[in-house]
């Protein structure tokens, strides 16, 4: 058995990846009217930080924990998604190879790059757990 | 205030620091986990997550503390949640270490007692906060233990199309969302949205409430997302199964082949449809007159269901040309769905002669834009039949130049077969009805043209209609002697019934010469199915797509090639916002042209503008969101059983005595009360027949423990891609007609 070759073939089929393969199988979202209570509990339950804002297949931007959070510290949670929506997400066509998508998250410092068509319409996430899934093999 | 003690979690998983940060994140996938503690010697040195493993992806030879963020911020498990939000926000790192003093007053030492991530605070906002957002949504995996209600309209419709969901998101603007949820069981909602029968708005709750005339007016609503779609120049591509290996021929490309179709490519069959005709559709392209929907729209969506690899055969006669043998021998199954394209002739005297058709013939050859040759555009036309054919047939030969036209029936005015408003609309434009008369012979002058139809008036007193159909018992029509006469015309048209147009010796019958066939398509012959019109009789479009649905599913269990699919179906959860303003609205219909424009085979039906759509969603009751009830905050109080207007919610504890007639028994809650609380024991019922989904339980519940949520499954097989490569800035969606 020789585990550095295994490795090797592993990350060498895992680099001819495509956006499309390497994204999650569900993609969790908000609406720009959901409250941030809500968001805050789908964060959780979906284990993101970072929720794309969604409305009739487009993206608007994102929602992120930290801001959620300092307005929790403020108490000013009572707010909806449209009140700290971030923007822009960085989006990628399906066919994008992984290598791309990893340094999109890399210069963008984002825990997602949504994957969409050439019209805006999302069809996917790649998110850092899934690169992640991609590094372990 | 809450503590962090109150959401603090054990210390997650330590790998040490010189680890390989690839192996670290293998660990990570391993575990589940979020997290990993990089700890060395009892002190945590920092945290290495699924962000970490980004940068790992470009070089993951070096060991975790490379990659590590740290150091970790550590907060006393005493202080409050928010104080380690802002630890959290300050230091960029979402998780905080817990630590308490023990010891001495003077020489207290600090203890790891757990941490605290983002997600348990997020969570504790979600719970604790109040929810004011009109519309929420959840999208994950989840099972929250939820009845999954078929509203009214879902049971009634054949094809069991969300429909609360779809119009929701009408309500919404969130248009294409809607049009996708349509398309996850309707493969035409562009028909559909305009010629359903809509048996769905007969059983609407608001029907049940304001009456059945106020329905929601789900049909219009289906056509204003399909509009909308159309207009944005968008398709379904859809996600296939691999492929199986079985082959399938499908025998007519009506609406049930054509579904059955797209099903089984779906599943992985290859399938090849062979179709009689020069074009695709069947009844819906061949029959259905253009004046009453958009082709261009029945084209693309025809067109999306071949576009998932279906091998078509045009002008092919299956039975005459190719023998079904040879489709069985070739072939894993075949499907007959060659609906009922004939129109039937009554056998009166003269009913050979050249100027008589039937209504069947005359608007297929309408269909191809062509006009028989021996119509006569300036003179009159006599239809004899009282149906949505007849009707058909009699607004198209309006529409082709005739100058008077006639439709004679056996039935009363009052009693005409024809539904919805086409015969409203036939008459504004010049229809004539001739009622209570059944066809004698059809007249012809010297020359052996027709010159005259000649009725016989029956006895309407002795009429008897079947009281579930509504149709005519034709053993009670009784002719009255001596009530002869004739209709003066030069053309006439027989929508007295179709009959189906297929042979072939293989074909089972049944005693009224339909293919027989069980309910799930199959035949007594080996690979053989059949569906539709064709084994059901004349029906509507919807039913067609039904058995479609249904003999694609029966094929698939026969032959069993299916592949299932990996990923477990998606479960959509979301809360949806209360509709009780909708009460001052009342139903609407789309406008139509007015009828002197209504004159060539131009669609008459106008579309719907934003504004008109979204009121008429705005009426939806939303019948399919239940009560979802925290079971851990409810304290049984009973305010929500006071409150309710339609007395649909019993809230029973047990050792007390309260009203339970609601007659629920749907269980929403069952809880057992702290002991601030006597420690008791008790559960919510609710009568979803009666609940209208007023939410005024949710508003009135003094601790917010009540919600309202959807749960669907949606095909997440589709996915909407533009239709063309150029990308023109969307038309204005509901702009009337110049």
């Amino acid at each position: 058995m020789q585990p550095p070759i295994i490795l090797f073939v592993a990350t060498a089929t895992s680099r001819a990846l495509t956006a499309e393969q390497a994204m999650s199988g569900q993609l969790p979202f908000c609406m720009p009217n959901t409250s941030l209570a809500q968001a805050a509990k789908m964060m959780a339950e979906n284990r993101v930080h970072e929720l794309p804002v969604i409305v009739d297949q487009r993206c608007l931007g994102y929602v992120s924990y930290s801001d959620i959070l300092q307005r929790y510290v403020k108490a000013r949670v009572e707010g909806q998604a449209m009140d700290i929506i971030r923007t822009p997400l960085p989006e990628v066509r399906p066919t994008a190879p992984l290598d791309e998508v990893v340094a999109l998250l890399r210069s963008t410092g984002r825990l997602l790059v949504l994957v969409t068509t050439a019209e805006g319409m999302p069809l996917g996430a790649v998110t850092v757990r899934d690169v992640s899934r991609v590094v372990s093999g | 205030m809450p503590t962090l003690s109150k959401v603090l979690r054990e210390l997650a998983q330590t790998c040490a620091p010189d680890l390989s940060a690839r192996e670290a994140v293998r660990q990570l996938q391993t575990t589940g986990a979020d997290l990993l503690l990089v700890e060395q010697n009892g002190t945590v040195l920092g945290v290495f997550g699924h962000r970490e493993a980004v940068a790992v992806y470009a070089d993951g030879s070096a060991p975790v503390r490379q990659y590590m963020r740290h150091p970790v911020p550590g907060r006393n498990a005493a202080d409050s949640m928010e104080a380690g939000a802002e630890v959290m926000v300050r230091e960029d790192t979402p998780v905080v270490i817990l630590t308490e003093e023990e010891g001495p007053l003077f020489s207290k030492m600090s203890r790891s007692v757990g941490m605290v991530t983002a997600f348990e605070i997020l969570e504790e906002i979600g719970h604790t906060t109040t929810d004011t957002a009109a519309n929420k949504i959840f999208f994950g995996r989840k099972d929250l233990g939820l009845n999954i209600p078929v509203s009214p309209c879902q049971r009634a419709c054949p094809i069991h199309q969300d429909i609360a969901t779809y119009v929701d998101y009408v309500s919404q603007g969130r248009y294409l969302d809607s049009w996708l949820v349509i398309h996850e069981t309707n493969p035409f909602p562009s028909i559909l949205g305009r010629l359903c029968n809509h048996p769905c708005e007969t059983d609407c709750k608001r029907g049940w409430v304001q009456g059945p005339e106020n329905a929601v007016s789900i049909k219009s609503l289906k056509r204003f997302a399909t509009d909308y779609a159309w207009a944005r120049k968008v398709k379904i591509e859809y996600q296939r199964a691999p492929e199986n290996g079985k082959r399938v021929a499908i025998v007519g490309s009506g609406p049930a082949g054509l579904t059955a179709a797209q099903d089984l490519r779906l599943m992985g069959y290859t399938v090849d449809l062979y179709e009689r005709e020069a074009k695709l559709g069947g009844l819906l392209s061949a029959s259905v007159p253009h004046f009453r929907f958009e082709m261009d729209q029945l084209l693309w969506e025809i067109q999306m269901i071949i576009d998932t690899g279906v091998n078509v055969h045009l002008n092919v006669n299956v039975g005459k040309d190719l023998p079904l043998q040879k489709l069985l021998d070739d072939y894993d199954s075949a499907f007959l769905s060659v609906g009922m394209m004939k129109g039937r002739i009554l056998p009166v005297p003269g009913s050979d002669l050249p100027e008589v058709i039937s209504a069947m013939e005359f608007l297929r050859v309408r269909s191809y834009d062509i006009v028989p040759d021996d119509f006569p555009k300036g003179d009159d036309v006599v239809v004899i039949g009282g149906g949505a054919v007849a009707t058909d047939a009699a607004q198209t030969s309006i529409k082709t130049g005739a100058k008077n036209v006639w439709m004679c029936s056996i039935e009363p005015q009052d009693r005409l077969p024809a539904f919805g408003n086409e015969l409203v609309e036939a008459r504004e434009i010049g229809l004539k009805l001739h009622t209570g008369v059944i066809v004698n012979a059809i007249k012809a002058d010297a020359q052996g043209h027709v010159n005259g139809v000649e009725f016989i008036r029956v006895d309407a007193g002795k009429l008897e209609f079947d009281p579930e159909s509504g149709k005519l018992l034709i053993n009670t029509v009784q002719k009255v002697p001596g009530t002869e006469h004739v209709i003066p015309c030069k053309y006439a048209i027989f929508a007295s019934g179709q009959i189906m147009d297929f042979e072939d010796q293989l074909t089972p019958l049944s005693p009224r010469k339909l293919i027989a066939a069980d309910t799930s398509g199959k035949t007594t012959v080996p690979k053989l199915f059949a569906g539709g019109d064709c084994v059901q009789g004349p029906s509507f479009i919807v039913d067609a797509v039904a058995w479609g649905h249904r003999v694609a599913r029966s094929i698939n269990e026969t032959l069993g090639a299916a592949v299932p699919r990996d990923a477990k179906p998606l479960t959509i959860i979301e809360t949806t916002d209360d509709h009780r303003e909708a009460d001052y609205y009342g139903r609407e219909e789309p406008p139509i042209l007015p009828a002197a424009k209504r004159m060539d085979m131009t669609p008459v039906e106008l579309p719907w503008n934003d504004e008109q759509a979204i009121t008429a969603a705005l009426r939806c009751f939303q019948c399919d969101t239940v009560h979802h009830v925290d079971e851990s905050v409810c304290i049984l109080c009973g305010a929500c059983d006071d409150v309710c207007p339609e007395k649909a919610l019993d809230v029973i504890v047990e050792g007390e005595e309260r009203d339970t007639s609601s007659g629920g028994f749907v269980k929403i809650c069952e809880t057992v009360l702290g002991e601030e609380f006597g420690g008791k024991r008790g559960r919510i019922m609710v009568n979803y027949d009666r609940c209208t989904n007023c939410r005024i339980c949710e508003d009135h519940c003094p601790v917010n423990c009540i919600t309202f949520q959807r749960v669907r499954m949606p095909d997440d097989t589709m996915r909407m891609i533009p239709l063309t490569a150029v990308s023109a800035p969307p038309p204005q969606v509901g702009a009337a007609r110049g």
